[in-house]
């Protein structure tokens, strides 16, 4: 494929795997994974619950909770960090400085007792902005930034925001120490319908605004059609397939990836006829043999049920992994 | 009393206690459903879309008499609900049923699913002997497609998936040939990917069992497809602010909450919801439910507020279309 756009990377993820370890049972939340994250995207992972999205997103902080461990694997930040390798004060700086992650339930992680702008005061305070004024300023322009009035937010106490102040509080915060990525853990999941357009809005605003790479977790397609430059799709612990957003809506290419496609209804054109996937969520502790979807993929062959497929570039930006891609319509 | 819904909701008011006021202050109560008139015809869908909170769920049980109302009535054939008695109401109770949001709660967890799904045909003694039972589980298994019915009838429902355990509930609800179902949310908490096979599955029913449904929901994308053909209502903090036939709502919506809230749905198709605006509110966060504004509850997020009118009284649900009624002072005549 000669003619390569060469994009630069912030992150490059080669054959990550992340293990849980329970009793003598072990699971691959994360299975073999790479992924090269491009500096100023916005990406887009999507998966089910249980497909290993927020495991992945964990990892680029080196922050897998026990029991989970990263067994093998390689992550590496703007061509030269290798994040998995911090420790001690270079993982904490690396941490706020470089990524941040606004974590799923996020609006609920604010200390109650505490007025907003103290909690932002202090998070400065411990990464070297002791200066109280400069802190102030910093905290105000990034209110503003996601559309809430500095002044009355960082008097308010979390309690007197309603939900969609809260995580817009909660994103502002997250720049406070200007990251260069920011991984945002189903941002809008518990909000309500008109505030998450809101944020969703307000996402693509700090983007334009402060060039910052993001990374959408996320369950719905719909909201990365909304905010995401590429997506990403997972499934039992694997990226299945990787495309512009476009490309993806458009021509599907793997067969998980267009039946997930077929099963999301919209409100607008017509009332398409929509079809289910068929069978069951894959039970991650005891995987098929080959390709993990092959129990309910309508294209399975015997290829498909002895070796897994690769995640191969078939063209341009288009990532796939499926012995039988070529044949999906 | 002759109407000609199933289900009829006439000015029904559900108030709540919502603790103290303060400290030993006295103590608040909100009306969770505020005046509702609403009512459900003979083999109808109706999609009821509103938010978290806004009273869809309370609604929906105060309408199968789970709840009894402060105010107002339920009518089920024309008779009110809260004044049967005796057979009468056994009959009511058989005859409308509810499948629950969250299939990890509503079913028994020391019970086989045999033994869940007879329950009600055991309760109402509607079959004599334990090999008609016997068969009416198999057959109810088979519909939901639980197959083969012999292996999920001894199951617990730890032992089943997300989506195995609507379908549970589903065959529990429909085991009485109930003429009105209640589904509040059900695939709320089904993975995506399975939450299509659950629609279908009760859409299908539908036409076997010609029952009506009141089919609850906060996302528009389901509660359109799932209503298709029939109406669809959206409620707004205890109001039912829009009525309408399914697919003009979408198209043509006129309360302009109704407006905002489709303006703001994400559609998954990237060439149109990137060019697709949100209308602008004066107020992105909804009131306090205990505490909402006078007059037309949205008046204070409204970009066409009245300034007089709308804070000052609240307006009805006239119908500005034919079998279009919407609550707002732009669309009375």
């Amino acid at each position: 494929m000669g003619e390569q756009k060469n994009f630069e990377s912030i992150y490059e993820v080669e054959n990550l795997t992340v293990e849980y370890v329970l009793r003598n049972l072990s699971v691959k939340a994360v299975n073999d994974v790479s992924i090269k994250i491009r500096k100023g995207e916005a990406l887009g992972i999507v998966g089910e619950s249980g497909s290993g999205k927020t495991t992945l997103a964990l990892s680029l902080l080196n922050l897998v909770p026990s029991p989970g461990r990263i067994t093998s694997g390689r992550i590496i930040f703007d061509g030269e960090i290798d994040v998995l390798s911090l420790n001690g004060e270079d993982l904490r700086t690396f941490r706020w400085k470089q990524v941040a992650m606004v974590f799923q339930g996020a609006l609920n992680s604010f200390n109650p007792v505490l007025r907003i702008g103290d909690q932002m005061l202090e998070t400065m305070k411990e990464h070297g902005v002791t200066n109280k004024e400069e802190g102030v300023e910093r905290a105000s322009v990034l209110l503003k930034l996601v559309r809430l009035d500095p002044e009355r937010t960082m008097k308010a106490f979390p309690h007197e925001l309603s939900g969609g102040m809260k995580q817009r509080a909660m994103i502002a915060m997250s720049l406070l120490l200007n990251p260069r990525v920011l991984i945002l853990d189903e941002p809008t999941t518990a909000l309500d319908v008109i505030s998450q357009k809101y944020i969703l809005d307000v996402l693509s605003d700090l983007r334009r605004k402060l060039g910052i790479t993001m990374i959408l977790l996320t369950h719905d397609l719909a909201i990365c059609a909304e905010l995401a430059d590429r997506i990403a799709v997972t499934y039992a612990g694997k990226i299945v397939e990787i495309a512009k957003t476009e490309d993806l809506f458009l021509r599907p290419k793997h067969p998980y990836s267009t039946g997930l496609i077929q099963a999301t209804p919209s409100v607008l054109g017509d009332v398409k006829s929509l079809k289910p996937i068929p069978g069951s969520p894959p039970d991650m502790f005891s995987l098929p043999t080959g390709c993990a979807f092959n129990p309910r993929c309508p294209l399975a062959a015997d290829l498909c049920r002895k070796s897994v497929p690769r995640l191969e570039e078939v063209s341009e930006d288009r990532f796939i992994a499926c012995h039988r891609w070529r044949e999906v319509e | 009393m002759k109407t000609d819904y199933l289900v009829e909701a006439i000015n029904l008011t559900v108030r709540f206690k919502a603790g103290l006021s303060s400290l030993f202050g006295k103590s608040v109560s909100f009306s969770a459903v505020d005046s509702c008139s609403f009512g459900v015809r003979n083999g109808e869908v109706v999609s009821l879309v509103g938010e978290s909170g806004c009273g869809k769920t309370t609604l929906g049980k105060t309408m199968i008499g789970l709840i009894k109302p402060t105010h107002g009535t339920v009518l089920y054939e024309g008779r009110d609900i809260w004044r049967m008695k005796g057979k009468e109401y056994s009959l009511f109770r058989r005859n409308a049923q509810i499948i629950h949001q969250d299939p990890y709660a509503s079913l028994h967890p020391v019970k086989r699913v045999y033994d869940i799904v007879s329950s009600g045909i055991r309760y109402h003694k509607l079959l004599p002997s334990e090999n008609e039972i016997r068969a009416k589980i198999v057959e109810l298994l088979n519909l939901v497609g639980l197959t083969p019915p012999e292996y999920f009838m001894n199951k617990y429902a730890h032992q089943l998936s997300g989506g195995q355990r609507q379908r549970v509930a589903i065959a529990r609800a429909i085991s009485l040939n109930p003429k009105f179902i209640v589904a509040d949310e059900i695939v709320t908490m089904i993975d995506v990917s399975l939450r299509i096979g659950i629609l279908n599955l009760l859409l299908d029913l539908r036409k076997r069992l010609n029952a009506s449904f009141l089919f609850i929901t906060h996302d528009f994308g389901v509660a359109r497809y799932f209503a298709e053909e029939g109406r669809t209502a959206v409620m707004y903090l205890g109001s039912i602010i829009e009525v309408g036939k399914t697919d003009e709502l979408i198209h043509d919506p006129l309360h302009p909450y109704t407006k905002a809230l489709l303006s703001a749905v994400p559609v998954p198709d990237p060439t149109l919801s990137k060019k697709r605006k949100m209308i602008e509110l004066r107020k992105i966060d909804p009131p306090n439910p205990i505490n909402p504004p006078p007059g037309c509850k949205f008046s204070d997020r409204c970009p066409f507020l009245m300034e007089g009118k709308c804070d000052k009284q609240t307006p009805g649900l006239v119908e500005a279309k034919p079998e279009h009624f919407v609550s707002c002072y732009l669309f009375e005549s």
